[in-house]
Protein backbone atom coordinates (compact mmCIF):
# COMPACT_ATOMS: atom_id res chain seq x y z
CA UNK A 1 0.00 0.00 0.00
CA UNK A 2 1.44 3.56 -1.43
CA UNK A 3 0.65 6.93 -0.24
CA UNK A 4 -0.66 7.61 -3.57
CA UNK A 5 -2.84 4.78 -3.40
CA UNK A 6 -4.91 6.73 -0.91
CA UNK A 7 -5.90 8.95 -3.85
CA UNK A 8 -6.63 6.51 -6.72
CA UNK A 9 -9.45 8.54 -8.48
CA UNK A 10 -7.24 11.17 -9.47
CA UNK A 11 -5.18 8.93 -10.95
CA UNK A 12 -7.29 6.60 -12.74
CA UNK A 13 -9.90 9.84 -13.71
CA UNK A 14 -6.27 11.15 -15.23
CA UNK A 15 -5.42 7.45 -16.60
CA UNK A 16 -8.89 7.39 -18.18
CA UNK A 17 -8.75 10.68 -19.87
CA UNK A 18 -5.58 9.88 -21.63
CA UNK A 19 -7.10 6.25 -22.33
CA UNK A 20 -9.84 7.51 -24.65
CA UNK A 21 -9.58 5.23 -27.33
CA UNK A 22 -9.71 6.39 -30.70
CA UNK A 23 -12.22 3.91 -31.98
CA UNK A 24 -14.60 1.52 -30.10
CA UNK A 25 -14.76 -1.93 -29.47
CA UNK A 26 -17.32 -2.50 -32.61
CA UNK A 27 -14.96 0.14 -34.87
CA UNK A 28 -12.30 -2.30 -34.22
CA UNK A 29 -13.94 -5.21 -34.66
CA UNK A 30 -14.58 -4.24 -37.61
CA UNK A 31 -11.45 -2.95 -38.89
CA UNK A 32 -9.69 -6.39 -37.49
CA UNK A 33 -12.21 -8.61 -39.39
CA UNK A 34 -11.35 -6.84 -42.71
CA UNK A 35 -7.52 -6.63 -42.19
CA UNK A 36 -6.53 -9.49 -39.92
CA UNK A 37 -6.29 -12.42 -42.81
CA UNK A 38 -4.02 -9.85 -45.28
CA UNK A 39 -2.27 -9.01 -42.63
CA UNK A 40 -1.35 -12.45 -41.48
CA UNK A 41 -0.31 -13.47 -44.98
CA UNK A 42 2.01 -10.91 -45.25
CA UNK A 43 3.42 -11.65 -42.11
CA UNK A 44 3.28 -15.60 -42.24
CA UNK A 45 5.17 -15.39 -45.93
CA UNK A 46 7.48 -12.50 -45.46
CA UNK A 47 8.76 -14.20 -42.03
CA UNK A 48 8.26 -18.22 -43.11
CA UNK A 49 7.15 -18.57 -39.89
CA UNK A 50 3.16 -19.10 -39.48
CA UNK A 51 2.99 -18.78 -35.39
CA UNK A 52 5.64 -16.10 -35.31
CA UNK A 53 3.10 -14.42 -37.75
CA UNK A 54 0.62 -15.15 -35.27
CA UNK A 55 2.36 -13.60 -32.54
CA UNK A 56 3.28 -10.31 -34.44
CA UNK A 57 -0.15 -9.82 -35.71
CA UNK A 58 -1.76 -9.73 -32.40
CA UNK A 59 1.26 -7.51 -31.03
CA UNK A 60 0.27 -5.16 -34.13
CA UNK A 61 -3.08 -4.90 -33.22
CA UNK A 62 -2.22 -3.82 -29.85
CA UNK A 63 0.21 -1.05 -30.81
CA UNK A 64 -2.25 0.19 -33.25
CA UNK A 65 -4.82 0.59 -30.89
CA UNK A 66 -2.52 2.14 -27.78
CA UNK A 67 -0.91 4.51 -30.72
CA UNK A 68 -4.72 5.87 -30.56
CA UNK A 69 -4.14 5.99 -34.52
CA UNK A 70 -7.02 8.53 -35.48
CA UNK A 71 -7.64 6.63 -38.66
CA UNK A 72 -8.42 8.82 -41.67
CA UNK A 73 -9.92 6.13 -43.54
CA UNK A 74 -10.10 2.04 -43.92
CA UNK A 75 -6.85 2.83 -46.15
CA UNK A 76 -4.79 4.37 -44.07
CA UNK A 77 -5.69 2.53 -41.00
CA UNK A 78 -4.59 -0.63 -43.13
CA UNK A 79 -1.46 0.75 -44.27
CA UNK A 80 -0.96 1.65 -40.19
CA UNK A 81 -0.85 -1.88 -39.49
CA UNK A 82 1.38 -2.66 -42.00
CA UNK A 83 3.67 -0.33 -40.90
CA UNK A 84 3.71 -1.53 -37.55
CA UNK A 85 3.88 -5.15 -38.92
CA UNK A 86 7.33 -4.00 -40.79
CA UNK A 87 8.99 -2.70 -37.61
CA UNK A 88 8.15 -5.89 -35.87
CA UNK A 89 9.34 -7.87 -38.09
CA UNK A 90 11.94 -5.59 -38.30
CA UNK A 91 12.89 -5.82 -34.71
CA UNK A 92 12.43 -9.55 -34.64
CA UNK A 93 15.30 -10.18 -37.78
CA UNK A 94 17.14 -8.01 -35.96
CA UNK A 95 17.27 -10.05 -32.54
CA UNK A 96 20.09 -12.27 -31.41
CA UNK A 97 18.82 -15.85 -32.19
CA UNK A 98 20.40 -17.45 -28.47
CA UNK A 99 17.50 -19.29 -26.76
CA UNK A 100 18.11 -20.44 -23.37
CA UNK A 101 18.05 -23.91 -23.03
CA UNK A 102 14.51 -23.86 -20.94
CA UNK A 103 12.52 -22.16 -23.88
CA UNK A 104 13.60 -24.94 -26.37
CA UNK A 105 10.36 -27.22 -27.31
CA UNK A 106 10.93 -30.54 -26.43
CA UNK A 107 11.07 -32.61 -29.65
CA UNK A 108 13.27 -30.40 -31.22
CA UNK A 109 16.24 -33.23 -31.27
CA UNK A 110 13.70 -35.77 -32.83
CA UNK A 111 12.92 -36.60 -36.53
CA UNK A 112 11.21 -33.96 -38.46
CA UNK A 113 7.75 -34.81 -38.45
CA UNK A 114 6.63 -36.38 -42.21
CA UNK A 115 2.79 -37.38 -41.09
CA UNK A 116 0.22 -35.91 -43.36
CA UNK A 117 -0.86 -33.97 -39.64
CA UNK A 118 1.77 -31.90 -39.76
CA UNK A 119 0.59 -27.89 -40.15
CA UNK A 120 -0.08 -27.19 -43.58
CA UNK A 121 0.44 -23.33 -42.79
CA UNK A 122 4.19 -24.23 -42.37
CA UNK A 123 5.17 -24.77 -45.98
CA UNK A 124 6.60 -21.89 -47.40
CA UNK A 125 6.33 -22.07 -51.96
CA UNK A 126 9.79 -22.95 -52.95
CA UNK A 127 10.34 -19.46 -54.57
CA UNK A 128 9.54 -17.58 -51.69
CA UNK A 129 11.77 -19.79 -49.35
CA UNK A 130 15.01 -18.87 -51.30
CA UNK A 131 14.74 -15.16 -51.68
CA UNK A 132 15.85 -12.93 -48.31
CA UNK A 133 13.38 -11.73 -46.13
CA UNK A 134 13.20 -8.28 -47.19
CA UNK A 135 12.53 -9.33 -50.64
CA UNK A 136 9.77 -11.37 -49.33
CA UNK A 137 8.47 -8.43 -47.67
CA UNK A 138 9.12 -6.12 -50.47
CA UNK A 139 7.82 -8.16 -53.24
CA UNK A 140 4.62 -9.04 -51.27
CA UNK A 141 4.10 -5.57 -50.51
CA UNK A 142 4.43 -4.83 -54.35
CA UNK A 143 2.89 -7.41 -55.98
CA UNK A 144 0.01 -9.18 -53.48
CA UNK A 145 -0.69 -6.21 -51.49
CA UNK A 146 -0.42 -3.59 -54.87
CA UNK A 147 1.07 -1.16 -52.83
CA UNK A 148 2.73 1.87 -54.17
CA UNK A 149 6.72 2.33 -54.33
CA UNK A 150 5.67 5.64 -52.29
CA UNK A 151 3.06 3.34 -50.07
CA UNK A 152 6.14 0.65 -49.33
CA UNK A 153 8.44 3.53 -48.61
CA UNK A 154 6.27 4.93 -45.80
CA UNK A 155 5.72 0.88 -44.67
CA UNK A 156 9.05 -0.06 -44.57
CA UNK A 157 10.89 3.13 -43.65
CA UNK A 158 13.26 2.92 -46.51
CA UNK A 159 13.65 5.69 -49.36
CA UNK A 160 11.71 5.50 -52.70
CA UNK A 161 14.88 5.15 -54.83
CA UNK A 162 15.73 2.78 -52.53
CA UNK A 163 12.81 0.72 -52.83
CA UNK A 164 12.63 0.87 -56.55
CA UNK A 165 16.46 -0.55 -56.79
CA UNK A 166 15.58 -3.48 -53.96
CA UNK A 167 12.11 -4.49 -55.79
CA UNK A 168 14.03 -4.36 -59.87
CA UNK A 169 17.22 -6.70 -58.09
CA UNK A 170 14.01 -8.86 -56.02
CA UNK A 171 11.91 -9.12 -59.15
CA UNK A 172 14.63 -10.39 -61.53
CA UNK A 173 15.63 -13.12 -58.78
CA UNK A 174 12.04 -14.52 -57.95
CA UNK A 175 11.43 -14.39 -61.94
CA UNK A 176 15.00 -16.59 -62.26
CA UNK A 177 13.62 -18.53 -59.66
CA UNK A 178 10.30 -19.11 -60.76
CA UNK A 179 11.45 -19.77 -64.15
CA UNK A 180 13.68 -22.63 -62.90
CA UNK B 1 16.13 -0.93 -64.70
CA UNK B 2 13.65 -1.13 -67.85
CA UNK B 3 10.32 -0.55 -68.30
CA UNK B 4 7.81 -0.21 -70.15
CA UNK B 5 4.67 1.84 -71.67
CA UNK B 6 2.37 -0.92 -71.16
CA UNK B 7 3.15 -1.88 -67.44
CA UNK B 8 0.43 0.21 -65.79
CA UNK B 9 -2.38 -1.47 -68.22
CA UNK B 10 -0.82 -4.78 -67.39
CA UNK B 11 -0.59 -3.72 -63.62
CA UNK B 12 -4.78 -2.56 -63.51
CA UNK B 13 -5.20 -6.09 -65.71
CA UNK B 14 -3.45 -8.01 -62.63
CA UNK B 15 -5.17 -6.05 -59.89
CA UNK B 16 -8.49 -5.97 -61.24
CA UNK B 17 -8.51 -9.55 -61.86
CA UNK B 18 -8.95 -9.17 -65.53
CA UNK B 19 -5.67 -11.12 -66.91
CA UNK B 20 -5.64 -12.68 -69.16
CA UNK B 21 -9.11 -13.31 -70.26
CA UNK B 22 -10.50 -10.11 -70.18
CA UNK B 23 -7.58 -8.45 -71.34
CA UNK B 24 -7.22 -6.99 -74.46
CA UNK B 25 -5.85 -8.76 -77.19
CA UNK B 26 -3.39 -6.46 -78.04
CA UNK B 27 -2.38 -6.47 -74.32
CA UNK B 28 -2.03 -9.93 -74.22
CA UNK B 29 0.17 -9.77 -77.80
CA UNK B 30 2.54 -7.19 -76.32
CA UNK B 31 3.03 -9.21 -72.85
CA UNK B 32 4.04 -12.23 -74.91
CA UNK B 33 6.92 -10.42 -76.51
CA UNK B 34 7.53 -8.08 -73.48
CA UNK B 35 9.90 -9.33 -70.59
CA UNK B 36 9.42 -6.95 -68.36
CA UNK B 37 5.38 -7.18 -68.63
CA UNK B 38 5.96 -11.05 -68.74
CA UNK B 39 7.93 -10.57 -65.68
CA UNK B 40 5.41 -8.55 -63.95
CA UNK B 41 2.69 -10.88 -65.04
CA UNK B 42 4.45 -14.10 -63.85
CA UNK B 43 5.30 -12.66 -60.07
CA UNK B 44 1.92 -11.14 -59.71
CA UNK B 45 0.05 -14.28 -60.62
CA UNK B 46 2.45 -16.63 -58.93
CA UNK B 47 2.28 -13.54 -55.48
CA UNK B 48 -1.84 -13.67 -55.88
CA UNK B 49 -1.76 -16.98 -55.45
CA UNK B 50 0.21 -17.59 -52.82
CA UNK B 51 -2.01 -14.47 -50.81
CA UNK B 52 -5.38 -15.86 -51.55
CA UNK B 53 -3.59 -19.75 -50.24
CA UNK B 54 -2.51 -17.68 -46.88
CA UNK B 55 -5.32 -15.95 -46.36
CA UNK B 56 -7.58 -19.31 -46.52
CA UNK B 57 -5.21 -20.91 -43.96
CA UNK B 58 -5.15 -17.37 -41.50
CA UNK B 59 -7.07 -18.32 -38.14
CA UNK B 60 -7.21 -14.90 -36.88
CA UNK B 61 -7.85 -14.64 -33.06
CA UNK B 62 -10.81 -13.13 -31.74
CA UNK B 63 -10.72 -9.48 -31.21
CA UNK B 64 -12.07 -8.72 -27.95
CA UNK B 65 -9.36 -10.08 -26.67
CA UNK B 66 -6.65 -7.88 -28.31
CA UNK B 67 -9.54 -5.03 -27.90
CA UNK B 68 -9.08 -5.59 -23.86
CA UNK B 69 -5.64 -5.97 -24.00
CA UNK B 70 -4.65 -2.65 -25.49
CA UNK B 71 -6.84 -0.89 -22.60
CA UNK B 72 -5.11 -2.34 -19.99
CA UNK B 73 -2.11 -1.56 -21.81
CA UNK B 74 -3.01 1.91 -22.60
CA UNK B 75 -4.51 2.54 -18.78
CA UNK B 76 -1.65 0.87 -17.13
CA UNK B 77 0.88 3.34 -19.28
CA UNK B 78 -1.30 6.20 -18.66
CA UNK B 79 -1.42 5.72 -14.46
CA UNK B 80 2.54 5.33 -14.72
CA UNK B 81 2.56 8.44 -16.59
CA UNK B 82 0.60 10.17 -13.91
CA UNK B 83 2.17 9.03 -10.79
CA UNK B 84 5.70 10.21 -12.36
CA UNK B 85 5.92 13.63 -10.41
CA UNK B 86 4.73 11.95 -7.01
CA UNK B 87 7.69 10.01 -7.36
CA UNK B 88 10.13 13.00 -8.28
CA UNK B 89 8.41 14.73 -5.26
CA UNK B 90 9.28 11.71 -3.25
CA UNK B 91 12.63 12.09 -4.42
CA UNK B 92 13.05 16.07 -3.87
CA UNK B 93 11.37 15.32 -0.39
CA UNK B 94 14.40 13.04 0.53
CA UNK B 95 17.31 14.93 -0.86
CA UNK B 96 16.34 18.00 0.94
CA UNK B 97 15.82 15.75 4.17
CA UNK B 98 19.58 14.36 3.51
CA UNK B 99 20.67 18.19 3.10
CA UNK B 100 18.65 19.45 6.51
CA UNK B 101 20.50 16.54 7.86
CA UNK B 102 23.91 17.54 6.57
CA UNK B 103 23.44 20.79 7.22
CA UNK B 104 23.04 20.61 10.96
CA UNK B 105 25.70 18.03 10.97
CA UNK B 106 28.12 20.57 9.64
CA UNK B 107 27.15 24.13 11.62
CA UNK B 108 27.25 21.78 14.93
CA UNK B 109 29.41 18.99 14.22
CA UNK B 110 32.12 20.90 17.42
CA UNK B 111 29.75 20.34 20.15
CA UNK B 112 28.58 16.79 18.97
CA UNK B 113 32.19 16.13 19.27
CA UNK B 114 31.79 17.48 22.93
CA UNK B 115 32.43 15.09 25.67
CA UNK B 116 30.25 16.24 27.94
CA UNK B 117 27.65 16.56 25.49
CA UNK B 118 26.29 13.15 26.99
CA UNK B 119 26.05 14.64 30.39
CA UNK B 120 24.13 17.94 28.81
CA UNK B 121 21.87 15.97 27.00
CA UNK B 122 20.87 13.81 30.37
CA UNK B 123 20.26 16.98 32.11
CA UNK B 124 18.02 18.49 29.36
CA UNK B 125 16.21 15.77 29.56
CA UNK B 126 15.97 15.74 33.07
CA UNK B 127 14.86 18.62 33.02
CA UNK B 128 11.74 18.49 30.59
CA UNK B 129 10.99 15.39 32.71
CA UNK B 130 10.48 17.80 35.78
CA UNK B 131 8.64 20.22 33.81
CA UNK B 132 6.20 17.80 32.03
CA UNK B 133 6.28 14.75 33.15
CA UNK B 134 7.88 11.16 31.59
CA UNK B 135 4.57 11.05 28.64
CA UNK B 136 6.23 13.59 26.14
CA UNK B 137 9.42 11.95 26.24
CA UNK B 138 7.78 8.51 25.61
CA UNK B 139 5.83 10.38 22.81
CA UNK B 140 9.20 11.60 21.21
CA UNK B 141 11.34 8.44 21.39
CA UNK B 142 8.59 6.19 20.13
CA UNK B 143 7.40 9.08 17.00
CA UNK B 144 10.93 9.15 15.58
CA UNK B 145 11.52 5.58 14.72
CA UNK B 146 8.25 4.97 13.89
CA UNK B 147 8.61 8.00 11.22
CA UNK B 148 11.85 6.47 10.33
CA UNK B 149 10.32 3.50 9.63
CA UNK B 150 7.14 4.61 7.79
CA UNK B 151 9.89 6.47 5.42
CA UNK B 152 11.56 3.83 4.88
CA UNK B 153 8.97 1.61 3.72
CA UNK B 154 7.58 4.27 1.47
CA UNK B 155 10.77 4.80 -0.67
CA UNK B 156 11.01 0.85 -1.10
CA UNK B 157 7.84 -0.49 -1.24
CA UNK B 158 7.62 0.65 -4.93
CA UNK B 159 10.70 -1.65 -5.58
Amino acid sequence: MNWEDAIPSIAIAEAARATEPAMDSDQFTAVYQRSAKPLWAYLARASGDPSLADDLMQESYVRFLCAGFPGDGEVASRMYLFRIASNLLRDHWRRPRTLPIEDLPPNRSAAPDTSAQTDSRLTLDPALAKLRPRDRQLLWLAHAENYSHREIAQITGLAVTSIRLLLFRARRQMAHLLKD
Amino acid sequence: MTTCAHLDEVRHALTAGQWPHAAAPELRAHAASCNRCAQEILITTYLQQARSAAIASAQPGTPSVLWWRAQLLRRNTAVERASRPIAAAQIFALIMVVLGIACIIGTRWRSLLDPTLPARAAASLATIRGDWGIIPLILAFTLIPTLGAVILYLSTERK
